[in-house]
């Protein structure tokens, strides 16, 4: 059925933030033909826009489908998002003012930039670079479904609305860079924050109350088996941990302009894990409700059901636009992260060293519209779509393998640049492993420890401990018989504010 | 020098609060229709929250820009 009104507020709201994209290249203004200004904005934003930006961009349009959908259909464990979310920031608080420092002072793009002088070692930087890709753009491709789902509810062809959206997406991003989904996603979170207040207050109001909702739950539902215990909470812990090392997570923070803004957003960022949380008992919501999931799209079709169920039509129109315009944001941001990643520690390195900033710029807004005609045809394509569920899952397992090279090389000086290869090697491969063996469909891996059956674990965080025992054995050992391998191109100075800048920033 | 340094490790307790669950996989109490396992968790989103704040404000202090 084709829902018209819903549609008419739909393609309304569509159309104001296809201008706001393109305004948005005025904004701020700067010269969109070097990579800092269209990759990265100038790295100008302040507290007020980082916190919307990053927002924007780490509670994806997917999120706030597959996390109600993990509730619906999985109960408790699909809440791991809450603990996930509230440890992340504490990390966020000391770990990325310190990356942003040394990444504004030596002028890094992208953190395969800091890898790259921190080992002097530009294949080590090429593996964290190619790490990046590889997890960013199923992660776009998920992005797409979620604007899929949302267009298959108001009735309409998926394959004519998602190609408008793409356009959409592609020229405003290339035209505007970062400064498009900074600004959109203005109007993205007060979208969100509107729909998901008001689904928290209109629907348990419409079912009973919130009491009502839980006691229509099977109680088997509302808490943790002590056999999920471990599971969830390495779950959690080895999520917080990958977070920040997405390549769009970077970006993101790179854009802001001093150290305080980073801090200040660690501390009100978690106003949308709460958002979060909440977003998550739509899943009880629909459970309540009696929606039912519908094919090809399974679990990840019951919020805009629920939508479509308990809101009249006009605001379903504007629940299900700001689950869309929420894709928009970081599939933007995403592929402008994979491009400069790409751009810089692919193309500049091994393709054309001594390109001219305009041509690095260039190939930069190529390679975005590159990476999301790869993300669109995924969902396009029949068959490929359960392929980036998949490869996202992976994504999250392989992105954390990169956590020496990013994060404890910020701290500790002494990393063997092949100890780390060699961790994020032994990472990788056991991680792809239990994964194939699972099968992909869960990253959680009974492991033989502890209880005699077992021991449900998630794969990342165990392929992490394996990876970080081998980068420090490894790079004890060299130390210890004098054969360290590490970069010379930074000094503890370059980790540290410019005293005459400090003032500028 | 020295409290602004220490006051960080209260950011140590949200992690344990959260990565335990024998902590809080339990449906009672219940708060106002909600079970114990789901308002734990949200009431610890708004604790790490302040105490982030908390922190960055004790080791911010008197700097001025």
């Amino acid at each position: 059925m084709i829902h018209w009104d819903e549609i008419v507020i739909f393609v309304g709201l569509g159309l104001f933030v296809t201008v706001v994209g393109f305004v948005a290249a005025r904004w701020r203004k700067g010269d969109l033909d070097l990579i800092e200004e269209w990759g990265l904005a100038g790295r100008r934003f302040g507290t007020v826009v980082t916190w919307f930006l990053l927002g924007g961009d780490l509670y994806t349009a997917y999120t706030f489908v597959a996390v109600p959908a993990l509730v619906f259909a999985s109960g408790a464990l699909g809440l791991y998002a809450l603990p996930y979310t509230i440890i992340v920031y504490p990390l966020v608080y000391f770990i990325m003012p310190r990356i942003w420092q040394v990444a504004r002072n030596r002028g890094y793009v992208t953190a395969a930039d800091f890898v790259k002088d921190r080992f002097d070692s530009r294949t080590l930087a090429l593996l964290i670079a190619l790490t990046g890709i590889l997890a960013t753009m199923p992660y776009i491709a998920l992005q797409i479904l979620g604007i899929a789902v949302v267009i298959q509810a108001l009735g309409v062809s998926i394959e004519f609305a998602l190609i408008i959206a793409f356009v959409v997406l592609a020229l405003f991003t290339y035209v505007s860079g970062l400064r498009a989904p900074a600004l959109i996603a203005l109007v993205k979170d007060t979208l969100i924050w509107i729909t998901v207040i008001a689904a928290v207050i209109v629907i348990p109001a419409k079912l009973g109350g919130l009491g009502a909702v839980f006691a229509a739950v099977p109680a088997a539902k509302l808490s943790l088996p002590p056999a999920l215990f471990a599971g969830y909470s390495t779950l959690a812990l080895g999520s917080a941990l990958a977070l920040f090392l997405y390549p769009h997570a970077i970006t993101g923070t790179f854009a802001s302009k001093s150290q305080r803004v980073i801090k200040r957003n660690a501390a009100f960022l978690p106003a949308y894990s709460f958002l979060l949380g909440l977003i998550a008992l739509l899943g009880y919501m629909a459970i309540a409700a009696g929606i039912k999931p519908i094919a090809p799209y399974g679990a990840t079709s019951i919020v805009p059901q629920l939508i479509q169920v308990e809101f009249p039509t006009w605001f379903a129109g504007f629940a299900l636009a700001a689950i869309a315009i929420g894709a928009l944001v970081p599939a933007s941001i995403m592929s402008i992260a994979a491009a400069n990643l790409f751009c810089r520690n692919v193309y500049r390195e091994y393709i054309k060293p001594g390109v001219t900033p305009g041509e690095e710029a260039r190939v930069a807004k190529i390679a975005s519209l590159v990476v999301k005609l790869g993300a669109v045809g995924f969902i396009l394509i029949p068959g490929l779509t359960q392929y980036a569920i998949t490869l996202q899952l992976a994504g999250g397992v392989w992105i954390l393998q990169t956590l020496p090279a990013v994060f404890l090389a910020l701290y500790v000086p002494w990393l063997d640049r092949r100890g780390v290869t060699a961790g994020w090697a032994i990472g990788m491969a056991t991680g792809t492993y239990w994964l194939l063996v699972n099968g992909f469909s869960s990253s959680l891996f009974t492991y033989p420890v502890g209880d005699a059956g077992g021991t449900k674990l998630y794969i990342g965080l165990v392929a992490f401990l394996l990876n970080i025992v081998v980068v420090v054995a490894w790079s004890a050992i060299a130390r210890t018989v004098g054969q360290t391998r590490t970069g010379r191109a930074l000094s503890g100075a370059d980790y540290e504010p410019a005293p005459a800048a400090a003032g500028s920033g | 020098m020295g409290r602004r340094r220490w006051i960080s490790l209260i950011l140590a307790i949200p992690f344990i609060a959260v990565l335990w669950p024998p902590f809080y996989a339990a449906l009672q109490p219940e708060w106002q229709g909600i079970p114990y396992f789901i308002w734990y968790q949200f009431l610890w989103a708004i604790i790490s929250a302040t105490l982030t704040i908390v922190v960055y404000a004790v080791q911010n202090r008197g700097e001025t820009r």
